[in-house]
């Protein structure tokens, strides 16, 4: 009897595992999939934001190369000569296209380096302030969210509702800006900036290891807890503003999912079986609830990477965001390639993960 | 869990509150000795905070006010423009300045000698020698990067050429040229001019004649000094000049570290042969947006900060209680103001719609009529101009020879603002026929100015009172297509400004009134007579003779109203209270460029 159960257990143990090989095997095949596919999407990309820069004629491109007035014609034509803006444009592209295989992604004029070091310099700025942001917005999201649909109609309800009005209709120049002058202006803390004076110079000390260009991780990674402390210092305000203005998206996304969820059978079969409001509201419903959250987290993640230009002007934190706005005001053609390259990828990227989550979440889904 | 999150979150808050802001504020020596007064922040480090963004720090590249401010600082000149003044003088890298009584100025003023200071170490510890003075100059011409300020030397030293390369970037300056413009003969170096300049010690007071390290570059790939170096050291792309991001000038400040777009930032250089600044460390911090600067500026974090004329009334407000010192009415040497273009291209393009005197559009030659010209003159509306778009923080300059530099005239009137007059002259324009069928066209600014935009609709809509016919549009245009723009020649009408590169009415009337000068020549002004007065005045060295050239030419423009010259803005310097020394000199860079003669405290 007993040898027989265990070769039953044993049938089901191999099964178990087959399957479970069988579903990495799919996922690993996806994933190589959804990447090489990536490859096709990006230089598609290139190929159409490249096409419409040739629209605009040479002599606006050569703009970001003219600093002064006083330029003459006879010089900004040896500029267009100099930097082959006359060249046909597949040439052009070829040749931008060559020099990304042998890493040369140009050089940027508004970073006043080679773009590669512009990004290391901008990049880490912006990831920073997004990786404490993003948690912050979906964890407040996702509380008022619940607690809006638990309590719906209840004056806890009203509140989240109103909040989350207030907070996606604020411009985000006017809350910002509010905020500067509130606590800085006013209470003189959490100044502009991305870290003291005092701690600039520690991190620009030859004897600062730079592994990561974000303050606080390298200041663990240092042994310096000042500079962790000035480094998030730093960064309370302009991600508090992010929060009180991307949480409502979430907030609203997340309460009538849960609403959703609240009203299934399966909802109902577990109060009539005794399981305690809390659980069920933690365990069922929210668990289900969040599908559609981690979508819109997924691409918030990503769209906060490019599009936090007000908040980073107005903090005066010099990211990416900020770095992509200037380099297309200014038409700097090799920044603002590879920003979109840089985007694309962030955006597909981010999307791989979704649906990966997806499948942990949900069991249901398969990824084939 | 959620629980857990709120503590942390509360608690985060409440520390960040209390911890109460950076490091480096009040320093406990002042709170005790003076608790009544403000705490000095950042005591021994002068914060600029500004929006310009540093091009480059290579003095053969940089041509912008936010490069020269802090080359300013780390680099030396022979001359330096006295005090206030722009036509005085005093002695940095030379020991005294030049004159035809002390032997200085030979050969009737076309050659100037100066002995160079001994015993003065550059930042990487090599000692400045005569050799350093003449490479720094050769090495200007050779590697005459594209849209750099080096014109001016070809224009003092090389026969016939203003750059060293023609239009398909070919080199056409013979070295040899280059080798005699200045020479060491022993302690003195020898600059040997095409023609008499009397503003030369103007040019030499500039930030593009300072005296780089010929070792240093030497070592970091810059030119070596030969003949054969110079094709491979010549027009270097942007961000590769040699200098671009290292120094190793005689400055008081050497170069710490550039974060590029963020800020830049010098240390006190201890080997400094002058008198000992008492700023240890200058920080030029690039603050884009307005609201942050002010706030920055208030609370101290920021010692100086740039302020544009449109927020003076806001910062008026401020002044009482935010323990800030304003430098006011001081007077620029630019100046701005409309130019007519007499030709423009006539192919594709849609500022001049039809390109015919049909009414729908303006032929090419539109502005060629003297009576078109005029009549825009008569309806330029100038007080309005100055007191409610310049907030009266502005001069009439009346002509492109500002106020503060010699030679000025003032007895010359603008002729006043007169619709009726204005009729009159277009009544007259093209035997009559503009009056009868009108025209359209556009009125260009660049984007963000809007000193610039109100001028224009201001222009424009009282012609376009004068006769329902004409149509003027005024279009804003972004900088990539205001180049494009006058690449092409295609503006029948732009309104612009102009910034001196030397301290002489030679830098305004060349570009505004000389034929081959640069807005004349966009605008195909030419006037024989004008050339000429130009020209003899720029080589003579009589003052009466140049007196009575600049007067006629500003006559000439009255005359001939090529353009409508507006306004010689007046500007401001915001500080911190504690921030003591400043003096004004309208050719300095910014506020910035005394950094060693600050004191904080």
């Amino acid at each position: 009897m007993i040898s027989i159960e265990k070769t039953i257990d044993a049938d089901v143990s191999i099964n178990i595992f087959l399957k479970t090989e069988k579903n990495h095997v799919n996922l690993l095949n996806y994933i190589i999939r959804r990447l090489l596919l990536m490859i096709l999407v990006l230089f598609g990309v290139s190929l159409i934001v490249f096409s419409i820069m040739m629209i605009i004629p040479p002599g606006q491109r050569v703009a970001i190369y003219v600093k002064s007035e006083k330029v003459t014609p006879a010089q900004m034509e040896a500029l267009i000569e100099k930097y082959g803006m006359n060249d046909p444009a597949p040439i052009q592209y070829a040749r931008w296209i060559g020099n990304i295989f042998q890493g040369d992604f140009g050089y940027s004029e508004t970073a006043k380096g080679p773009v590669i070091e512009g990004f290391k310099q901008y990049f880490p700025i912006t990831l920073e302030l997004v990786l404490l942001s993003t948690p912050l917005i979906i964890l407040v999201g996702v509380w008022l969210g619940t607690l809006g649909a638990v309590h719906k109609d209840k004056p806890v309800d009203h509140f989240t509702r109103v909040f989350a009005v207030i907070g996606y209709s604020l411009p985000t120049f006017w809350l910002g800006l509010m905020l500067l002058m509130l606590f800085y202006g006013l209470l003189g803390i959490f100044p502009p900036g991305q870290i003291s004076n005092v701690g600039k110079d520690v991190i620009s000390s030859p004897e600062w290891n730079r592994v990561t260009g974000l303050i606080c991780l390298d200041g663990i990674i240092n042994g310096r807890w000042d500079i962790v402390w000035d480094g998030f210092y730093h960064l309370i305000l302009p991600a508090f503003n992010l929060v009180i203005l991307s949480c409502a998206l979430i907030l609203r996304l997340m309460r009538s999912s849960m609403l959703e969820s609240l009203g299934q059978d399966y909802i109902r079969t577990a109060l009539a079986k005794g399981a305690d409001r809390g659980t069920i509201n933690r365990i069922h419903a929210r668990r289900n609830a969040l599908i559609p959250v981690i979508t819109i987290s997924g691409l918030m993640f990503a769209g906060l990477m490019a599009g936090m230009v007000i908040t980073e002007t107005i903090f005066n934190r010099k990211g990416i965001g900020l770095w992509m706005a200037r380099a297309a005001l200014q038409l700097d053609v090799p920044a603002i390639m590879f920003n979109v390259l840089f985007l694309g990828t962030i955006f597909a990227v981010v999307n791989l993960i979704v649906d990966i989550l997806y499948a942990y979440v949900d069991p249901r889904i398969r990824l084939t | 869990m959620k629980k857990i999150l709120i503590v942390l979150l509360m608690v985060s808050l409440a520390v960040a509150v209390f911890a109460g802001g950076e490091k480096e504020e009040a320093t406990p020596e002042v709170k005790e000795t003076a608790p009544a007064a403000p705490a000095i922040k950042n005591p021994g480090t002068l914060v600029y905070a500004t929006y310009g963004t540093v091009d480059s720090l290579d003095p053969s590249k940089a041509y912008d006010t936010a490069s020269w401010t802090n080359i300013a600082n780390i680099y030396e000149t022979l001359v330096a423009f006295k005090g206030e003044s722009t036509s005085e003088f005093v002695p940095k890298l030379c020991t005294e300045i030049p004159t035809v009584a002390n032997g200085g100025i030979i050969n009737d003023g076309k050659t100037f000698r100066f002995k160079i200071r001994k015993g003065v170490k550059f930042h990487s510890g090599n000692t400045m020698t005569p050799e350093d003075v003449e490479y720094s100059f050769e090495r200007l011409m050779v590697l005459d990067p594209d849209a750099g300020p080096n014109w001016i030397w070809y224009q003092l030293f090389i026969p016939d050429l203003y750059g060293s390369r023609d239009d398909d970037g070919n080199i056409v300056v013979d070295f040899a040229d280059i080798d005699k413009a200045v020479e060491v003969d022993g302690e003195y170096v020898v600059f040997n001019l095409l023609y008499p300049a009397p503003y030369f010690l103007g040019v030499l007071g500039g930030k593009w004649a300072v005296v780089v390290d010929k070792k240093f570059c030497i070592a970091n790939g810059d030119w070596d000094g030969t003949e054969a170096g110079m094709a491979a050291a010549n027009n270097p792309a942007a961000g590769e000049e040699p200098l671009y991001d290292i120094a190793s000038g005689t400055g008081p400040y050497k170069l710490d570290r550039w974060d590029k777009g963020v800020e830049l930032v010098v240390t006190r250089f201890d080997g400094y042969w002058g008198p000992k600044p008492a700023i240890a460390k200058g920080i030029y911090k690039v603050v884009d947006e307005w609201s942050t600067r002010k706030l920055m500026l208030i609370q101290g974090d920021a010692d100086i900060a740039t302020v544009d004329p449109v927020y003076y009334p806001d910062m008026d407000k401020e002044e009482a209680t935010a323990g800030i010192t304003v430098y006011k009415d001081l007077p620029s040497l630019s100046v701005s103001g409309f130019g007519f273009n007499q030709a423009v291209a006539a192919v594709d393009n849609p500022l001049i719609f039809s390109g015919k005197l049909d009414g729908q559009g303006v032929p090419p030659n539109f502005f060629a009529d003297k009576n078109v010209r005029l009549a825009f003159q008569a309806a330029w509306d100038q007080d309005t101009f100055i007191n409610d778009i310049m907030n009266g923080y502005a001069m009439d300059p009346i002509t492109p020879v500002v106020k503060g530099l010699p030679y000025k005239r003032f007895d010359l009137e603008r002729p006043p603002m007169d619709l009726a007059k204005s009729a009159e002259y277009f009544k007259k324009a093209f035997g009559g026929k503009l009056w009868e069928v009108g025209f359209q066209m556009d009125l260009t600014y660049n984007v963000g100015n809007d000193v610039r935009q109100f001028g224009s609709k201001l222009l424009a809509e009282n012609v376009m009172k004068v006769n329902p016919k004409f149509k003027i549009n005024v279009r804003g245009v972004e900088w990539a297509e205001y180049v494009n723009l006058v690449r092409t020649s295609s503006m029948p009408m732009f309104f612009i400004g102009w910034a001196p590169d030397y301290p002489d009415p030679d830098n305004y009337v060349n570009p505004y009134m000389h034929s081959n000068g640069h807005y004349a020549h966009q605008c195909s002004y030419s006037n024989p007579e004008a050339d000429r007065l130009i020209e003899e005045a720029a080589v003579a060295l009589d003052p009466k003779v140049r007196e009575a050239a600049y007067f006629r030419l500003q006559e000439i423009w009255v005359e001939d109203a090529p353009g409508i010259m507006n306004s010689q803005p007046s500007s401001r310097r915001y500080f911190k209270n504690w921030v003591k020394g400043y003096y004004f000199n309208p050719m300095e860079s910014s506020e910035y460029d005394l950094l060693p003669v600050f004191t904080k405290g």
